[in-house]
């Protein structure tokens, strides 16, 4: 669509609603916000840009006074993370997250002073740990191509994995590689210990809720969630327990964005994860971009976008809800973000950002793709 | 990569850090810190010279002037203030009190001096007797602490490249009283009508380089577009790679950022939205990396035609500006032509209103230890 | 549609290349154009605030430029305006030969630093001629390269240098030909530029430096052969951004190249910013004999016409791809929209019901107002003719009451001679004032609003051009909707311009700006009450204040220099707001026997302060009303006002 025919239907919506000062400052706003980031959608249908969306999505709100309030949340709240912005942590994950920490670990374990940090990473014991390291994506989102291509000359090929489902084949092959690899450096054989895996990174991209990785379930009493699963398959397999230190295993967990409120459900887990599987060193959890709590829209500071979402003419149940969810207004977990991923808009936003496209009553600004289409 | 593997520390682990630091060896210190009207002006050392040690305490201020008319002004009540704060301070620990060093900003004939005068402040004599040089920049402008950190680093690498004994070796420090609040609460009045490179960080800019295609790396800060168009008008780059803070603890940030300076990008031919660097506001070595990378691989590829000058100019935050600063200064060693182009700010002074509740703002003060230049790096 | 061509880059910075030309407005070629102007006799000293269009000038004179012009100029009629003007300076000659190796060299601020290095002061200046020279060499061989066609540097070598003399540096006496004095310029360059920027000052000591601009005999055409004929060519020199050096360097360069009376042309190019405090209180005082000096915006100030002309240029020609060959100024409408009529209709009879209830029963007025009630012009005319009518009755109603004499009826030609261009002018800021009807619109007072700043001008005309494109937008939607920009909404834009743009800069801007800004406001302040006086004796207003240039001397010569002058500071503000450009000023101008300096306000404010922009409105005030308004703003006394 032309340009000014797409800017000509943001003016009949918003056109009225502002000072000409004001359309003139909008007008610029959104076409600038659509060329730097929001054009960048991933989920926006063939041939859609952001402002077409944009008008179309406000197009639903069915007075004036919501319009201007969708509006301006749009402009003073919205949180897009773009591609380049994500590529960023996780391309520094590595040199800024957890270089720091293998260098903490072999000063602490060597005695040196943690600042000879070039003493360190010049030390075998430094290339030991390293190589002694695995790397597992969580999720599609943890982007491990990326995260490998950043650090190619550092970290081997064979110690990046982009899911964290062990088979007891694939355990074999990379505690074989990891022999020969590291023989090779040090240019002996290694002993027993040398030849298990020390430290377990696991990536991901991001987590509103923390459920997913880590819950406790009340009613049967137990911890849930992929972390869990993970040190399952390691603490209660045998052959797989031999190809790593479970007695000193150190795990990372790394999620690139993560809410304050994800951050402390995960690490009030952690006692009871350490309980479960008789751990001695229990789990770190790290974030390379924090989302503070003051991010969750409240009445207090988002000027009438909540109200918005609790109107039942904005929400469509039957399109967004299953038996599993309950209402879904305010985003699943009821975690109300304003944050939208380039790739796809989180559900735990609040819907009427991510409401499907489709859906007859509302569709979303950045509709999310469903997960289980109902034919 | 000199600072490929780094050294930094904030909030808690910065007081570990030196508690440790000093309480393992004697270290003879010279503490070189800004005095001004800026609350933060007097943390860094009193943190610092809070720990009990052994070794040699020296300090110097720096007095900044905008002109040398100014020198002669009693100073601001609040400048006052902080200088009597200190003195007491040293007197209670018992240390020798501070030697000053003033620095006029501009000439009579209204030119820019500051860096060069920054650049002459010290030389090998004033270091020679300490293990230990810390730079406070929390109270300092970046067209002084930017020659003046440029000068220690030379001076500093210089040393450290004859002495054989790594316990010989002297140690630059950088610490920052960071307060992201504090800075928007902090407005420049008046800047100067002409873009400078720093003293010392000069594009070698000559018949031969004439046509070497040009690229201006600028570290975007709040209500500094004026500054920026100044900058602009005096180049010709063929590609403008603005950085933005990323992650932020103001996610909305560099939106915000990119709004103020939309009629400039977007404008500007030689802006895509694909140049931009994004980097983490507070990690001064994430922001070298980028940038040094980013330098590295465009004199790589403009080399194929002439060759490349690439200007790098930072409005932003002083973590972020210390960042590129080390980027220009690893690269000009590689005989690149890397250089810092600034306009100056005439003066600053604090909001009225966030007087009212200054110790609200000043309760989330985070001081950062950025270790630049010694035994981290042997 | 989504470039604003307005706010793309200033003209001045744009390369060299097809767009150059197709931006330059031919117009500023008339400063040239001044009676007993000669352009190739002189040294020229050209002066502006920034944006008034210098470099652009320079440029135009270079080979790559000139060249570029004789290709275009055969199919563009726009570059072959340029071209004739060019031809007829002497820069063409009849078979359109290049007749100039322009060579533009621009001062960066790097040579300041040469400056404050540790050097005695005779070594500075050693130094800094040498890199002067350098500098000129390397630029003018390089502009003969471009003239010449050279393919290769080793294409210097065709050059020959005829006579080597004494005041050459030793290394290049025994030159004779371009290629090896080119390589010797390079090396030096680069030399010299790292030694001036090491941070290790004991270095710089071993620079080579010289007493004497020995690079302007050098280069005299005179000197010079290629493939061993002497050169045709005149050799120009143009020195730009001048205002980047030191005083010192400044002034020494100057009056060096004054001096020596070079046998090649220098023009010199520098910022109004460059003067000192002094020199400010005097552009345009002095004017030597042996160079022409032309300050762009003054040259501008008696033309307005031309710089209309120019104005409009350039923004026709910065919106030619947006909208192909509208005029820019056909964008701006200058009638009322037949929706507004209403407003002004009520508007005449407001001013009517008053006048007939003030005057209606005299019979010394009933012609005047009959005149009125049959008026047939638009409707937007009889407002202002009411209201101009008004203020003639007030007038003449306070000098009758002294004589006494309602019962003479006044006529139609009594009303012809006292209804002028300036009380009609001064009746539409009434207007405005009163009824908000708009004043400040249309391309003439678009144009007035720049102050002669080209810059000023496009930033101005960026913001109209956003509106157009809203307009754009809106026409999607409402079939019919105009482009144009209604009167009102122009002055709208342009006080949203003035008190939220432009002031805003101005705090961040200008150094102690609180200070100033008191007052600029008591200026603002003092003008617009005495504009709004209900006899408008000053029609159409005032928008400057001026005092004897005999205060001005004090301010200049003594407070300026006496830190405890108790003018020091107004003195100060004063050089200030001329070097920010808030003020403009006229020097010795005769008025009630005395001599004055005149001190107006940038025209942009006017609109700031809703005062005229015509220039010569203004009225007397001393140095102590001056301070205190400057200590503590203007207060109006309660008199004989106008309260609107």
């Amino acid at each position: 669509m032309k340009e000014d025919v797409v800017h000509g239907l943001f003016y009949k919506l918003t056109g009225t609603l502002y000072s000409a000062e004001e359309f003139t400052s909008n007008r610029k706003y959104f076409q600038n916000m659509a060329r730097y980031k929001y054009d960048g959608y991933k989920q926006f249908s063939p041939g859609m840009r952001f402002i077409e969306r944009f008008a179309l999505w406000l197009n639903q709100f069915h007075n004036m006074e919501d319009r201007k309030t969708a509006l301006n949340f749009v402009k003073n709240n919205l949180v897009y993370i773009s591609s380049p912005e994500l590529d960023l942590l996780v391309s520094s994950c590595f040199p800024d997250v957890i270089k720091p920490i293998l260098i903490n670990k072999i000063a602490y374990e060597e005695n040196i002073p943690n600042y000879r940090v070039n003493e360190i990473v010049n030390s075998i014991e430094y290339k030991k740990i390293l190589r002694q390291s695995l790397f597992f994506g969580l999720s599609d989102g943890a982007r491990t191509e990326i995260f490998r291509r950043s650090n190619p000359a550092t970290i081997s090929h064979e110690q990046v994995y982009q899911t964290y489902e062990l088979s007891t084949k694939r355990a074999d092959k990379m505690q074989e590689e990891l022999r020969n690899d590291l023989s090779d450096k040090l240019g002996r054989d290694l002993s027993e210990s040398e030849s298990k895996f020390k430290i377990l990174f696991l990536l991901d991209d991001f987590s509103a809720s923390g459920t997913s990785y880590l819950r406790y379930d009340e009613s049967e009493g137990k911890i849930k969630g992929k972390i869990n699963a993970l040190y399952e398959s390691i603490f209660n397999k045998t052959e797989i327990e031999n190809v790593f230190d479970t007695e000193n295993l150190e795990v990372h967990i790394i999620l690139y964005l993560c809410t304050e409120q994800a951050k402390n459900s995960i690490e009030s887990n952690f006692n009871r994860l350490a309980e479960a599987h008789r751990l001695r060193i229990k789990p770190k959890l790290h974030i390379l971009h924090l989302i503070n709590n003051s991010y969750k829209l409240t009445k207090e500071n988002s000027n009438g976008i909540i109200e918005l979402c609790n109107n039942d003419k904005y929400y469509d149940a039957d399109e967004l809800e299953d038996k599993h969810t309950g209402s879904v207004k305010f985003g699943f977990g009821e975690c109300a973000l304003p944050v939208v991923l380039y790739h796809n808009c989180p559900n735990n936003s609040i819907s009427i950002l991510w409401a499907y496209e489709n859906s007859k009553k509302f569709g979303g600004l950045f509709p999310r793709i469903p997960r289980h289409k109902e034919i | 990569m000199i600072w490929e593997n780094y050294f930094i520390k904030e909030s808690d682990e910065f007081h570990s850090f030196w508690n440790e630091y000093l309480g393992k060896q004697d270290r003879n210190i010279l503490f070189i810190m800004g005095m001004g009207f800026d609350p933060r002006t007097n943390d860094g050392i009193k943190a610092i010279y809070s720990i009990p040690s052994n070794g040699l305490r020296s300090t110097t201020i720096l007095r900044y002037y905008a002109t040398e008319e100014e020198a002669t002004v009693t100073p601001m009540p609040i400048v006052q203030y902080h200088i009597n704060s200190l003195e007491s301070f040293l007197q209670e620990n018992e240390l020798e009190n501070f030697k000053v060093k003033a620095l006029v900003q501009r000439s009579f004939d209204d030119k820019s001096v500051a860096s060069i005068n920054a650049t002459q402040l010290f030389s090998y004599d004033d270091i020679l007797a300490y293990s230990d040089v810390i730079v406070d920049i929390s109270a300092m402008p970046r067209g002084v602490f930017l020659p003046l950190l440029n000068k220690l680093l030379f001076l500093i690498n210089d040393w450290n490249k004859q002495c054989p004994n790594i316990r010989d070796k002297k140690n630059l420090h950088v610490v920052v009283t960071e307060n992201p609040t504090l800075d928007s609460k902090i407005y420049d009045r008046g800047e100067a009508y002409e873009a400078n490179y720093i003293h010392g960080l000069a594009i070698i800019d000559t018949a031969k380089t004439r046509n070497y295609e040009e690229v201006w790396i600028t570290l975007l800060g709040e209500r500094q577009t004026k500054q920026y168009e100044t900058v602009r008008k005096n180049i010709d780059p063929a590609e403008v790679c603005p950085v933005l803070p990323f992650p932020s603890k103001d996610m909305k940030r560099s939106d915000r950022l990119i709004i103020e300076y939309q009629d400039l990008l977007f404008n500007d031919e030689s802006f895509d939205a694909k140049n931009i660097i994004y980097a983490d506001e507070q990690n001064p070595f994430q922001v070298y990396r980028l940038i040094y990378k980013a330098i590295e691989r465009y004199d790589k590829s403009l080399k194929i035609l002439n060759g490349c000058k690439v200007i790098i100019s930072v409005f932003s935050s002083k973590l972020l500006t210390v960042g590129a600063f080390l980027a220009v200064f690893e690269s000009r060693l590689e005989d690149k032509n890397v250089g810092i182009k600034h306009v100056e700010t005439l003066g600053q002074e604090l909001d009225e209103n966030s007087k009212l509740n200054l110790d609200e703002i000043l309760a989330s003060n985070n001081l950062v230890e950025i270790w630049l230049a010694g035994m981290p790096y042997e | 549609m989504m470039i604003n061509p307005f706010y793309s880059r200033a003209s001045e910075y744009i390369e060299l290349d097809d767009k150059f030309l197709t931006l330059f407005s031919p117009e500023i070629l008339s400063i040239f154009n001044q009676n007993s102007f000669n352009l190739w006799k002189n040294i020229n000293i050209i002066r502006s605030s920034p944006g008034g269009g210098k470099t652009t000038l320079l440029k135009l004179f270079t080979p790559q430029v000139l060249k570029k012009l004789r290709e275009t100029k055969k199919h563009q009629d726009h570059d072959r305006e340029i071209f004739s003007c060019l031809k007829n300076l002497d820069v063409y000659d009849n078979e359109e030969n290049i007749k100039v190796i322009g060579t533009l060299l621009s001062f960066n601020t790097e040579y300041v630093s040469i400056e404050f290095l540790q050097f005695t002061e005779s070594q500075k200046i050693r130094v800094f001629f040498s890199l002067v020279n350098i500098r000129i060499i390397l630029s003018v061989l390089q502009s003969i390269y471009f003239l010449k066609n050279f393919t290769t540097e080793e294409d210097y070598s065709r050059i020959g240098i005829v006579k080597n003399n004494d005041s050459l540096p030793l290394s290049i006496r025994n030159i004779s030909n371009g290629f090896d004095l080119y390589q010797w310029a390079c090396d030096q360059e680069e030399f010299i530029c790292k030694k001036i920027d090491s941070v290790y000052f004991d270095n710089q000591k071993i620079i080579d430096g010289t007493d004497t601009l020995y690079s302007l005999d050098l280069l005299a055409n005179q000197n010079l052969t290629i493939d061993g004929k002497l050169l045709n060519e005149r050799i120009l020199i143009m020195l730009d951004d001048v205002h980047n050096l030191s005083a010192f360097q400044r002034q020494h360069l100057v009056s060096t190249i004054i001096h020596k009376r070079p046998p090649i042309n220098i023009w010199i190019s520098e910022r109004l910013k460059a003067l000192t405090m002094d020199e400010l209180f005097s552009e345009g005082d002095t004017e030597g004999r042996d160079m022409n000096t032309i300050y762009i915006e003054k040259f501008w100030q008696k033309k307005h016409g031309s710089f209309e002309k120019f104005a409009k240029s350039v923004a026709n020609r910065r919106i030619a791809t947006p909208f192909e060959t509208r005029d820019f100024a056909s964008f701006l409408i200058e009638e009322f929209e037949e929706s507004e009529h209403k407003r002004i209709k009520d508007v005449i009879e407001t001013i009517k019901e008053r006048v007939l209830a003030e005057y209606g029963t005299t019979l010394r007025y009933q012609s005047w107002i009959s005149l009125k009630e049959m008026s047939e012009n638009n409707l937007y005319t009889q407002a202002i003719e009411w209201k101009a009518l008004e203020i003639l009755l007030y007038r003449d109603k306070n000098k009758t009451q002294l004589r006494l004499a309602f019962d003479t009826e006044l006529n139609e030609v009594d009303l012809g001679n006292q209804e002028g261009s300036d009380v009609k002018a001064a009746a539409q800021l009434f207007l405005n004032k009163e009824f908000k009807l708009p004043f400040y619109y249309g391309i003439k007072k678009i144009c007035r609003l720049a102050s002669f700043n080209i810059e000023q001008f496009l930033s101005i005309a960026g913001h109209f051009y956003e509106e157009i494109k809203n307009n754009k937008i809106k026409k999607v939607v409402t079939n019919g909707h105009k482009l144009e920009i209604t009167p009102e909404r122009q002055e709208q834009i342009v006080k949203y311009y003035v008190n939220k743009i432009k002031w805003n800069e101005l705090i961040n801007k200008v150094p102690n700006f609180s200070q100033i800004r008191i007052f600029m406001d008591a200026i603002g302040e003092y003008c617009a009450v005495e504009t709004y006086t209900p006899n408008a004796w000053n029609s159409p207003g005032i928008n400057g204040v001026a005092i004897l240039m005999s205060d001005r001397n004090l301010l200049k010569n003594t407070a300026l220099k006496d830190k405890n002058h108790m003018y020091h500071s107004l003195a100060k503000c004063i050089a200030d707001c001329i070097s920010y450009n808030l003020i403009n000023f006229d020097l010795n101008y005769n008025c009630k026997n005395k001599t004055w300096m005149i001190l107006y306000l940038n025209k942009v404010y006017c609109a700031k302060y809703n005062l005229p922009m015509n220039n010569g409105g203004f009225k007397e005030k001393t140095l102590k009303d001056l301070l205190s308004w400057f200590k503590n703003g203007y207060k109006a006394k309660n008199t004989n006002k106008l309260i609107l």
